[in-house]
């Protein structure tokens, strides 16, 4: 079910209350049926590769535990993998390659159409796998032990504010806090309220609002002018970032009713004054764990600076096809993985300066503007190729902008681009300066706090109660 | 109490920099209608206006009360006009104006004939019948002088027995052809024109509207309980649901008879007629445009939305392809036939 639905509503509404009244044991009852039966929703038949994953993993990992010898556990970490890899490689992956294939021995006068299957893509697959990977690696590498409670670990992997958009946890984040399940403390349920009404303002009244623009110009581009093309590029970027950080917002703010603190997955990244500092703040979750899962197991900067490069495309690479089975998410992991290079290259030894910009004079704040600008730039022409469903919608996207076409409507276009772009530059602005994602809470004013709240939440009902949702960008990934 | 006040305040600055917010960037559109006694709900001026349904539409009414380019009512002798009377397939809020049948149309005629200047004018309005488009044609459309005038059909408009309490409505009166304007004392246009200046200045009171009219209908289980009380949707050929129609009301025999008493008025078929339906104009001598298979169903699929429903990019080529080469006799008919009675 979507968070952005009242069907969803109505089920937390059911779950919060028996949840508050429970014991710790019988809590973590409530919530994994409750888990099971929000991921059953989309589809049943689903459940039952989250319980194939959940059941290996949870006994491979107890084995892990227990020996010693460095090829049986090497063994033990493969069929892990092989499980995981496994499912998401037939569930998500399988007719892609067929294709490719197939399009590859057309040239040699063969034709492998009839090996398609169309097989349907379950929700949060790409998700879930890797938590419980991260999981098993962790126990691989020691760097914590396996759970016994199968109880917990099920859970764990199962767990409905993150189950099928992320973020993607780490267990030695989550596992304690659902090892210990409690209710909520008055200031997580305060935060949490606020993380789910501005979630959901931004998935509904920003994300949501941008898409259905975006949806028709990129399917179409060829009937659309110049400024349209651009409007809608931009429209996308936002309605992406709204969306996905306004889902993980909700996400947050479920798990913070039920007790549980789920990692930040966005820290403004549009604010980003260059792309690595961009990959510090964009779906973090992800990001951290291809690095911590991927670069670093293939030697990371440890072996020469070509082979970190090399390490570098790599992952990028398998970063976009992770997105997508197709290739145009490739050639978006691709540019990421350049656009990283080059500005590794470009640092020579010097480091990133990570945390939050402070500006002392107007050059500095017009040196910022430049930068995010060029940043913003840059990551706006990768999300063409993320968003194009095929090569012929980016080259036409291009060259209807090249080869300019006026609208009657630029000035429309143009002011309503703002307009969002306004919005959603607002919230950063504010979560960058409070270092605060629920910053309404920071105000003095009580009344002025709960005014705001509760007018944004009274609008984002009103839309949602006339238009149909749209499911979250993410959850084809 | 100080609290309470402090709420109030803060509520109602949120609330209206919300408003600007909706309506700067087009979330939806301020009310398109006004409440007007004679011609009922009809469209307000210079209005934009945003619309998503199978397709994405962006656009707005003119000056003058229609949508799309605006022509003044008056016109001079070598202007050529041409008005579009019919439903939402007329409207076109599925596609923007520069892809619609209209412009397409006038595009067309325009290339056909250099000499005179073509206008082509949208007087579409959703949901309207036969009954409202000749009461429309009536109060308003007649004021624009068009030389063509172009009533958009479908078989459902022929034994149509409903009527609306918002607009105006014919009806028969000892044979005679009447127009009823007593909508305007009733209850619901009453309504309706207490709350319009609040849905025209704001889009917020337009959810709050919308919201109640959809309280009353069966969508609140849909909206609430999702794919529990949720309706398939299928398509369904036009031509296969209606093409049982055997009669043709006596209200709407009386707005034929008297159309046809006005020059160059014709009956565009937005589906395929019934026989009974084309065999009564044939006998009436009523002029009518068929549009040859216009029902299929790859002009009326919406990649996007992955819905069925009014006439897509190619239903629309389409038509304003068939409406040119049939126009394009009939003007030079016209054209002619002008000639020779000036000479």
């Amino acid at each position: 079910m979507l968070f952005n639905s009242f069907i969803f509503f109505i089920f937390l509404g059911i779950v919060l209350p028996l949840y508050y009244i429970s014991t710790r044991n019988v809590k973590k009852i409530i919530l994994l049926v409750a888990s099971y039966i929000f991921y059953g929703y989309w589809d049943y038949r689903f459940t039952s590769l989250l319980l194939i994953s959940t059941i290996v993993d949870y006994f491979v990992s107890l084995s892990l535990e227990k020996e010693n010898n460095l090829l049986k556990r090497k063994k033990l970490l493969l069929i892990s993998m092989f499980t995981n890899l496994g499912i998401l490689g037939i569930f998500k992956y399988y007719d892609f390659f067929i294709e490719s294939f197939s399009s590859f021995a057309e040239l040699f006068g063969s034709n492998f159409d009839y090996l398609h299957l169309n097989i349907i893509l379950p929700v949060g697959i790409s998700f879930y796998t890797f938590q419980t990977m991260s999981y098993t690696i962790d126990v691989y590498r020691k760097k914590m032990h396996a759970t016994k409670s199968f109880m917990d670990f099920a859970l764990f992997v199962s767990f409905f504010p993150q189950l099928v958009a992320g973020p993607i946890e780490r267990a030695s984040n989550l596992l304690p806090q659902i090892s210990k399940l409690t209710i909520p403390r008055k200031e997580q349920i305060k935060k949490g309220t606020v993380l789910i009404v501005f979630g959901l303002f931004k998935k509904v009244l920003i994300g949501d609002t941008t898409g259905r623009i975006v949806d028709h110009i990129f399917s179409q581009p060829h009937l659309y002018m110049s400024v349209e093309l651009i409007s809608a590029l931009i429209l996308f970027s936002i309605q992406i970032y709204a969306d996905f950080s306004g889902y993980s917002s909700i996400a947050r703010g479920t798990a913070k009713l039920l007790g549980v603190e789920l990692m930040k997955n966005f820290e403004q990244p549009y604010l980003s004054r260059n792309i690595t500092e961009f990959w510090r703040r964009w779906h973090i979750s992800l990001s951290s764990w291809l690095k911590d899962y991927l670069y670093i197991s293939l030697g990371g900067n440890r072996k020469g600076k070509s082979r970190t490069y090399v390490n570098l495309m790599i992952t990028m690479l398998l970063g976009g096809l992770w997105h997508g089975a197709s290739w145009n998410f490739v050639i978006w992991g691709g540019l990421h993985g350049v656009y990283l290079a080059i500005h590794k290259y470009s640092l020579g030894n010097k480091k990133i300066v990570k945390r939050n910009y402070h500006y002392d004079n107007p050059k500095g704040l017009i040196g910022f503007i430049s930068k995010t600008l060029l940043t913003f730039i840059l990551v706006l022409f990768t999300w063409l190729f993320f968003r194009a469903t095929t090569f012929t919608i980016a080259f036409d996207f291009i060259n209807r902008i090249i080869h300019w076409h006026s609208s009657e409507f630029a000035l429309r276009f143009i002011k309503i681009t703002f307009t969002f772009l306004i919005m959603i530059i607002l919230f950063d602005c504010f979560e960058y300066k409070t270092g605060h994602h629920t910053f309404i809470l920071l105000l003095k004013s009580k009344p002025i706090q709960y005014a705001v709240i509760v007018a944004m939440f009274l609008v984002t009902f009103l839309f949602m109660f006339h238009t149909k949702p749209l499911p979250f960008v993410y959850f084809q990934f | 109490m100080k609290n309470v006040f402090i709420f109030i305040v803060a509520f109602v600055i949120t609330l209206l920099l919300l408003e600007v917010y909706l309506q700067q960037s087009e979330v939806s559109a301020l009310s398109v209608t006004k409440n007007d006694d004679i011609l009922g709900i009809t469209l307000k001026s210079d209005r934009r206006l945003i619309f998503f349904n199978e397709g994405f539409y962006i656009g707005g009414i003119n000056q003058y009360g229609y949508y799309g380019e605006g022509y003044p009512p008056y016109k001079n002798d070598n202007t050529i006009r041409i008005a579009l009377v019919g439903d939402s397939y007329v409207e076109s809020h599925q596609l923007f104006d520069r892809y619609s049948f209209r412009k397409i149309l006038e595009k067309n005629l325009q290339r056909n004939f250099k000499k005179q200047k073509i206008e082509v004018l949208n007087f579409g309005m959703s949901g309207f019948n036969l009954n409202d488009d000749y009461c429309y044609y009536v109060n308003f459309v007649k004021k624009f002088n068009p030389d063509f005038v172009l009533f958009f059909v479908s078989n459902e408009d022929f034994d149509s027995t409903s009527t609306s309490d918002r607009r105006p409505q014919c009806y028969l009166n000892n044979d005679s052809l009447k127009i009823d304007y007593s909508f305007n004392k009733k209850r619901n246009y009453i309504h309706r024109k207490k709350t319009a200046w609040f849905r025209g200045k704001s889009i917020l009171m337009g959810w709050i509207y919308k919201a109640k009219l959809l309280i009353k209908t069966s969508y609140v289980c849909e909206i609430f309980f999702d794919k529990f009380c949720s309706k398939d949707y299928k398509w369904k050929q036009n031509s296969e649901s209606k093409k049982d129609v055997h009669k043709i009301s006596k209200v709407i025999k009386a707005i034929i008879t008297k159309v046809k008493k006005s020059k160059n008025t014709y009956f565009v078929g937005k589906e395929p007629l019934s026989i009974v339906i084309k065999e009564y104009l044939q006998r009436e001598r009523k002029n009518f445009i068929s549009l040859a298979n216009i029902d299929k169903k790859k002009y009326h699929f919406w990649k996007v939305s992955g819905k069925y429903g009014h006439w897509n990019f190619e239903g629309h080529k389409e038509v304003g392809r068939q409406l040119t080469d049939t126009l394009s006799i009939i003007i030079k008919n016209y054209l002619s036939q002008r000639k020779n009675i000036h000479n």
